[in-house]
C-alpha cells in the first residue's frame, strides 16, 4: 500500500507501453468475436428492426463466415457442445407449430374440481409472470382443489417473435407432454414489439403481415397448450410507462383477445391493459388498494409488477380460473379500488 | 451502459487511446474525460446528467466557501448545510416513498387514512455512491484535511466512468492526486488489469448469474421448494450478491488501470472471515472505511463507555445497512450486523478476561460464514414475510425431491466459496507470470478466455445488483 492506501505495483509484474495496450485489447476483442460471431450473430438478429439491427447482422455474419471457413468457431462448438447446449446458437428460419386450431369454435363442459381430483396449474411465460406467480401460489396454497406442477417456468426476455433467442413452440408441447397441466397460465409479448426475421413483410412491427404472422403464433402457442385436453388462461400485456411501448402492447392485446376469442372455453383472455390505467385513463406507478390507499404497483421500469400490480394480475387470474372451470373455494379478494374489473374470459 | 456489453467495448476502444494521446495535457484530458464519462452515465437516463452536474456544483460550491470561510462556526454551518443538502437530495430519490409509506402504516394502524403523497420517480444509478464520495469531499475540506481542488477537476473525480454507478467509493486524497501527477504511458500495469476485468466478467457473466436460476425462483415463493433447495438457495445468493458485487468492483478497477488509475481495493476474499468484524475488513472495504471515517469515529467510535460505543456500532450498521435500499429489510440487516461485531465484543473480552485461548478457527469461520449467509437472507427478501417464509421452508421442507438443484448451481457456489481460500499471492504470481508474455499473445489469451466466459454464462446477464444502491 502507499501513502493514500492504495495498492502498490507488484515489482516482479512486466508493465508494457499504452500502445501495447491499445493492441492488446483489440486483439482480445477481435479474437473474442472470432471465437463467438456465431452467438454473436444470433443476438444481432434479435435485436429491434432498425439500422441497428441491419449493421449488426451484416457485420456479424461477415464475421461468422470468416469464423466458419477457418473452423475458428470450433472452440465454442466443441464447449457448448460438453455442456449439452449445442442447440444454443442455431438460428430458426421457418417456424412450423405442430398444433392445429379448432376448426370451430368449442365450448368444453366447464371441468369441475376437487380436493379428490385437484387441478393441476402450471405457470410459465417471460419476466412478467414472476412478480404474480408468487402472489397467486400463495393464495391457493392452502386450497386442496388446486395442485401447483414444479417451478414458475419463467424465461426472461424471451417471446413469440424470435425463437432464436427461446423457442416456446418446441418447448411447450414437451413441457405439456411432461406435465399434462388441466390449467396453465401464461403471458407472452412483452418483448414481442419486433419484426420477424426470415418472414416476409414481416421485417417492420405492425405491417399487415406482421399481423398476421403474430396472430399465427400467438394462435398457434394457444392450440401447443391446449392441444393435451388443458385450458389456458393468457395474460394481456399491463399498460406499460413509455408511450410507444403502450401503442405497441395495445396493438398485440388486439391480437391476443381475438385468438382466445377463437378458442372459446379452452383459452380465457384477461384484459390487464386498463387496470394499471389511473382515474385519467394514463399509466400509473401508484394505485389504490383494497382500502383506497395509494400503493406502488409497477416496479421502477414502468413494465413490471410491484406488490400491488402482481395482487391485482392475481385477482384477475382467479376471476379467468373461475370462468373456465369450477374450483371450490377459489375466489378473489379486491386488490384494488381504483379500476373496475376487467377481466374479458372469452 | 453496462460493462459486459458490445457498447462499453466501443466505447472503450475509444476513450483508451484518447486518455492517453490527452494526458499530457490536463486540461484537455479533463475535458475529455468529463465528455466520456457524462455520456456513460447518461446512457441511462440523459436526466441523471444534470443531477451528477447538480451535485457536482453544489458541493464544489459548499467545498470552497467552507475553505474561504475563517470562522469555525460559520465553517461548521456550511457543512451542516453541505451534508443536509447531500442527504436531502439522496432522501428525495432514494428514501422519500419509503419513509411516506412508513409513515402512512403506523398513521393506518391508529386508525388515521394518511395520503403522504407518494412521488413517482426512478432511481438515478450510482447515487448512493457519488453522494458518499462528495460529502468525503466537503467533510474533509473542513476537517483541513483537503483542499478543494479546481471544478473540472472536481467534477472528473466525481463522474470518473469506471467507479460511477457502483463504487468502489473512492476518496478526493486517493484519486484527484493522480490526476495531478499523470501516469507514465510506457509503464501501463495492463496484464493485471486485463486479469481483473476477465476476473470480474466471470464473477458476474458466469457465477452470479448462474446461481440466480436458483436465487430468483427459491426467494419468490419458497413453499414450492424443498429444504435442500432453498440451504442451497441461501448458500447460493451469498455467491451470488459476492460475485455480482466483486464482480463490478473488480471490473472498475481494471478499467482504471488500464487508463493509468489505481483504485482502492473493494473486497478481500470475504467469505473466509473468521468474525463478523473480519468480515467487514474484506466485503466493501471502501464503504467501510467510509462508514468508520465518517460515522463511527465521529459518533465517537470506542473511545466512550462501553454502552456507547455499542450504541455507535450499532448507530452505524443500521445506516450502513439502510444505504443499501429502502427497506426495513435492510435495515434489520445492518442491525443483525450490528447485534453480531456487540456480541463478538462482549465475548472477546470475557475470554481475554478469563485468559482463555480464541476460538478454533474452522469452528471461528464455520460460524461467521452462516451467520452471514442467515443475514443474507433479509437483505435478499423483500419483506419480512418472505424471509420468514424462506426459513420457515428451512425446517419443515425435508423429505421431497429437489429437482430444481441442477449441477450449475451447486458448481457455481462450490466455485464462489473456494476462489475465497486460494493462496493470498496466488493471482499476484499468477499475473506476474503472464505479464512475461508478449502483449499480443495476452490479448489473444484475453479473447479465448472472454469466448469460454460467454460460453459458461446462462444466456441473459441481468443488471447488476448493486446498481439499485
Amino acid at each position: 500500500m502507499d501513502e493514500h492506501g492504495l495498492p502498490q505495483q507488484d515489482p516482479r509484474r512486466r508493465t508494457m507501453p499504452a500502445g501495447h495496450v491499445l493492441v492488446a485489447l483489440f486483439i482480445g476483442l477481435v479474437v473474442a468475436a472470432l471465437l463467438n460471431a456465431q452467438g454473436m450473430h444470433k443476438q444481432a438478429l434479435s435485436k429491434g428492426p432498425g439500422v441497428g439491427r441491419d449493421i449488426a447482422g451484416t457485420l456479424t455474419a461477415a464475421l461468422a463466415g470468416v469464423s466458419g471457413v477457418f473452423q475458428i468457431d470450433q472452440p465454442r462448438k466443441l464447449l457448448k457442445a460438453a455442456l449439452g447446449r449445442s442447440g444454443d446458437d442455431k438460428l430458426v428460419g421457418k417456424l412450423a407449430i405442430t398444433a392445429k386450431a379448432p376448426a370451430a369454435p368449442t365450448v368444453p363442459t366447464k371441468p369441475v374440481y376437487s380436493a379428490a381430483k385437484p387441478m393441476s396449474l402450471y405457470l410459465t411465460g417471460d419476466s412478467l409472470i414472476t412478480d404474480p406467480a408468487p402472489v397467486l401460489l400463495d393464495k391457493i396454497s392452502t386450497n386442496p382443489a388446486i395442485k401447483p406442477l414444479g417451478l414458475t417456468d419463467v424465461h426472461a426476455a424471451t417471446g413469440l417473435v424470435q425463437p432464436e433467442i427461446f423457442n416456446w413452440f418446441e418447448y411447450l408441447p414437451q413441457q405439456i407432454k411432461a406435465l399434462k397441466p388441466d390449467m396453465t397460465v401464461a403471458t407472452f409479448g412483452a418483448n414481442d414489439g419486433l419484426g420477424f426475421t426470415g418472414v416476409a413483410g414481416a421485417d417492420e412491427f405492425g405491417t399487415p403481415a406482421w399481423l398476421a404472422e403474430y396472430a399465427r403464433r400467438v394462435g398457434g402457442v394457444m392450440d401447443l397448450i391446449t392441444a393435451k385436453g388443458g385450458q389456458l388462461v393468457m395474460l394481456g400485456l399491463p399498460i406499460p410507462r413509455d408511450p410507444a411501448l403502450a401503442a405497441r402492447w395495445a396493438k398485440m392485446n388486439v391480437i391476443q383477445k381475438s385468438e382466445a376469442t377463437k378458442r372459446k372455453g379452452l383459452v380465457a383472455y384477461v384484459d390487464l391493459f386498463d387496470k394499471f390505467k389511473d382515474a385519467k385513463g394514463r399509466y400509473a406507478d401508484f394505485l389504490p388498494d383494497s382500502n383506497r390507499q395509494l400503493q406502488r404497483a409497477r416496479s421502477s421500469d414502468g413494465i413490471h409488477y410491484e406488490s400491488l400490480g402482481a395482487t391485482i394480475v392475481t385477482d384477475a387470474i382467479i376471476e379467468a380460473i373461475n370462468s373456465l372451470a369450477t374450483v371450490p373455494g377459489l375466489g378473489a379478494e379486491p386488490a384494488a379500488g381504483a379500476a373496475p374489473p376487467s377481466t374479458n374470459p372469452t | 451502459m453496462l460493462f459486459p456489453t458490445v457498447t462499453f467495448a466501443i466505447f472503450f476502444l475509444i476513450v483508451l487511446p484518447l486518455n492517453w494521446l490527452t494526458m499530457h495535457s490536463p486540461r484537455n484530458w479533463q475535458i475529455m474525460m468529463l465528455v466520456a464519462s457524462y455520456l456513460f452515465y447518461a446512457w441511462w437516463d440523459p436526466w441523471f446528467v444534470l443531477l451528477l452536474a447538480g451535485s457536482t456544483l453544489f458541493n464544489q460550491l459548499i467545498a470552497v466557501r467552507i475553505f474561504k470561510a475563517e470562522a469555525p462556526r460559520a465553517r461548521k454551518a456550511l457543512l451542516w448545510v453541505g451534508i443536509a443538502g447531500n442527504l436531502a437530495f439522496l432522501g428525495w430519490f432514494k428514501y422519500w416513498n419509503f419513509f411516506a409509506g412508513s409513515a402512512q402504516d403506523a398513521a393506518g394502524t391508529l386508525g388515521i387514512q394518511l395520503d403522504p403523497g407518494f412521488v413517482a420517480v426512478v432511481l438515478p444509478v450510482g447515487i448512493s455512491f457519488y453522494t458518499f464520495m462528495a460529502l468525503s469531499y466537503i467533510i474533509d475540506t473542513w476537517r483541513g484535511t483537503y483542499e478543494p481542488v479546481s471544478l473540472s477537476r472536481f467534477a472528473v473525480f466525481l463522474s470518473f466512468f469506471p467507479h460511477l454507478v457502483a463504487g468502489p467509493i473512492v476518496r478526493p486524497a486517493e484519486l484527484i492526486p493522480q490526476f495531478d501527477n499523470p501516469p507514465d504511458p510506457r509503464e501501463v500495469d495492463a496484464t493485471r488489469g486485463f486479469a481483473l476485468i476477465l476476473g470480474g466478467l466471470f464473477l458476474k457473466v458466469v457465477l452470479a448469474s448462474t446461481c440466480a436460476k436458483l436465487v430468483d425462483p427459491v426467494f419468490g415463493s419458497p413453499k414450492l421448494h424443498s429444504a435442500p433447495e432453498v440451504l442451497l438457495a441461501i448458500y447460493a445468493y451469498a455467491v451470488q450478491i459476492f460475485s455480482d458485487f466483486a464482480g463490478y468492483s473488480t471490473i472498475a478497477i481494471g478499467v482504471a488501470l488500464l487508463l493509468g488509475f489505481r483504485f482502492p481495493d473493494n473486497f478481500n476474499s470475504p467469505y473466509r472471515a473468521t468474525s463478523v468484524q473480519d468480515f467487514w475488513r474484506r466485503w466493501h472495504m471502501t464503504l467501510s472505511r467510509w462508514l468508520r471515517d465518517y460515522l463511527y469515529i465521529p459518533l465517537g467510535g470506542n473511545r466512550g463507555s462501553r454502552f456507547e460505543t455499542e450504541r455507535n456500532l450499532m448507530l452505524t450498521m443500521v445506516i450502513g445497512g439502510l444505504w443499501h435500499g429502502a427497506n426495513w429489510t435492510f435495515l434489520f440487516w445492518g442491525a443483525l450486523h450490528g447485534s453480531a461485531l456487540i456480541v463478538e465484543r462482549l465475548a472477546r473480552g470475557r475470554r481475554e478476561a478469563r485468559g482463555k485461548p480464541p476460538m478454533a478457527k474452522w469452528l471461528a469461520w464455520l460460524i461467521t460464514f452462516n451467520f452471514v449467509c442467515f443475514a443474507w437472507i433479509f437483505f435478499r427478501a423483500e419483506t419480512f414475510g418472505q424471509a420468514l417464509g424462506v426459513i420457515e421452508r428451512l425446517f419443515t421442507g425435508w423429505g421431497q425431491g429437489s429437482p430444481a438443484i441442477s449441477l450449475g448451481v451447486v458448481a457455481a457456489v462450490a466455485t464462489g466459496i473456494g476462489i475465497q481460500f486460494l493462496p493470498v499471492n496466488f493471482w499476484a504470481n499468477f499475473q506476474a507470470r503472464v505479464s512475461r508474455f508478449p502483449y499480443y499473445a495476452q490479448g489473444a489469451a484475453a479473447g479465448f478466455v472472454l469466448m469460454v466466459i460467454n460460453v459458461l454464462g446462462p444466456a441473459g446477464v441481468a443488471p447488476f445488483i448493486y446498481f439499485q444502491f
